[in-house]
């Protein structure tokens, strides 16, 4: 006996299978809009180099590992590198391991050695994946030397490990990162004292470097990473990471300082100097939100103030190493800009694309005469 | 009363407060230098010997001394600051004006 269907049911009928018409379709949108999305991701890592597969995900930086001449790619990889594996959100993450493809890097600078070296260390810290390389042994042998000579092995749980293949260009040797979160003396002294072993340059009793790298050191728990901020990365507190390099042809010794924290362009707007940095800005018609013209400006109203009781950011004196001696130059990145100075006030700026990360001050000298000065993009091999 | 900040506090001091480091400014000017001025003899601080000494440690170590209450007259009196070393003579003009500018603002 079939049965009659009333009215209030036939609407009620009606009235569900649209509604769940509707959810279906609302459904089926969401998982074509999140497949859409993560195929968006996924091209966006390809160019970045980052390859995701049974369960690993791999990262293949660019051939040119420099924060010179490939500034966004480097940054950019850094970044994924950040985001994909010690975010807070990580759980969403699927992925065991880290692999790190270096096989076509051709040429690291230590700038850049030293900021892969200190995320692969917040790695180690922070997150329970592990990391490993990948195809080692089809590495540039001068890039596995240099790497092995920073201490970027042992980060990786390969203590014992030795490049020995291949006849390695000397021409730019690295000294092995120190790291702490205060000023160690003891520290520092050791990595000038390694630099010195290697260039004759008597780093260690040179008073206005020392000084520089002091206060450019105490900058990092005084202001880097402040109270309250919300990362949207896990952070060791305070930590910093010092390294250095030597270059016999031409003869050049850089010392690089990397933190992690908020950026210089960032602690301004809290900070002592960042009305007077504001009006700097305002009286020179620079853009005010513009990190390379906002650390710029925190260079020069830093070096004109008198230090005092409060905080300053310790600018002057890291500057001032580089008025004392000719041929050298500094060179901050923080956040997304670069500044360079050249002494006496000869200073270049530029806006990048991606931020770094941190904040990465590098100090180059070369010797023995100015003369002989290069610029920093052609010097480099 | 000779101080050598080398051998009496640190080859490394740098900093102002404890955060920064061990060898901070305020724990200097606390722990060795404060005493000695408040013995009432006269304190030379030797700067020699030490491989830094950067602004934040130096200001807070000695412009600190007015900022805990001793007169600019009274540490002109009781204290010398010396180096015989030609580089870090102008680091004592540099304590002596941060000893000053903090005089000038208090």
């Amino acid at each position: 006996m079939s049965r009659r269907l009333t009215s209030k049911r036939r609407r009620w009928l009606v009235r569900h299978s649209l509604l769940s018409f509707r959810r279906k379709v609302r459904r089926n949108a969401g998982r074509v809009a999140r497949k859409e999305a993560k195929a968006d991701i996924r091209k966006a890592e390809k160019s970045s180099g980052i390859q995701r597969k049974h369960g690993n995900v791999a990262y293949k930086p660019p051939s040119d590992f420099s924060l010179t001449r490939e500034y966004e790619a480097v940054a950019q990889l850094l970044k994924s590198f950040r985001s994909g594996q010690i975010a807070k959100d990580r759980d969403k993450f699927r992925e065991r391991k880290g692999l790190l493809d270096f096989t076509n890097i051709r040429y690291l600078s230590p700038a850049a050695a030293l900021v892969l070296t200190a995320e692969v260390y917040r790695w180690n810290e922070i997150s329970s994946y592990s990391i490993k390389p990948k195809k080692l042994n089809k590495w540039d042998p001068d890039v596995r030397r240099q790497l092995a000579e920073s201490g970027f092995f042992e980060l990786l749980g390969m203590d014992t490990y030795r490049p020995t293949t291949g006849s390695p260009d000397k021409r730019l040797q690295l000294v092995k990162f120190v790291s702490h979160d205060r000023h160690n003396g003891p520290k520092v002294e050791t990595l000038l004292t390694a630099l010195d072993a290697m260039s004759e340059a008597n780093l260690v009793h040179d008073l206005p470097l020392n000084n520089a790298v002091a206060e450019a050191i105490i900058n990092v728990p005084a202001h880097a990473y402040p109270d309250g901020w919300d990362w949207d990365v896990e952070i060791l507190p305070k930590r910093w990471w010092l390294s250095g390099s030597f270059c016999s042809s031409p003869k050049e010794v850089r010392i690089m300082l990397f933190d992690q924290g908020v950026g210089i362009p960032q602690t301004l707007p809290t900070s002592s100097l960042g009305e007077r940095v504001r009006e700097h800005l305002t009286r020179l018609s620079l853009p005010v939100n513009q990190h390379c013209h906002m650390i710029r400006a925190a260079v020069a109203v830093g070096r004109s103030s008198v230090p005092q009781s409060g905080r300053g950011l310790g600018l002057q004196e890291i500057c001032n190493y580089v008025d004392k001696r000719p041929g050298s130059y500094l060179r901050i990145l923080s956040g997304r800009g670069e500044f360079i100075y050249r002494g006496h006030d000869k200073i270049e700026c530029a806006e990048h694309e991606h931020d770094l990360g941190g904040t990465l001050v590098e100090w180059r000298i070369i010797w023995p005469s100015s003369d002989e000065v290069s610029t920093p993009k052609d010097a480099e091999p | 009363m000779m101080i050598k900040i080398s051998e009496h506090f640190s080859r490394h001091p740098a900093g102002r407060f404890f955060e920064d480091g061990p060898d901070n400014g305020s724990r200097f000017r606390d722990e060795i230098l404060v005493p000695a001025l408040e013995s009432g003899e006269i304190v030379e601080v030797r700067i020699d010997g030490t491989s830094t000494l950067p602004t934040s440690f130096l200001e807070e170590g000695f412009g600190g001394l007015i900022r805990r209450g001793f007169p600019l007259e009274k540490l002109k009196e009781q204290l010398r600051i010396t180096s015989e070393d030609v580089e870090r003579k102008s680091f004592v003009d540099q304590i002596w004006n941060y000893i000053r500018n903090e005089a000038a603002l208090t």
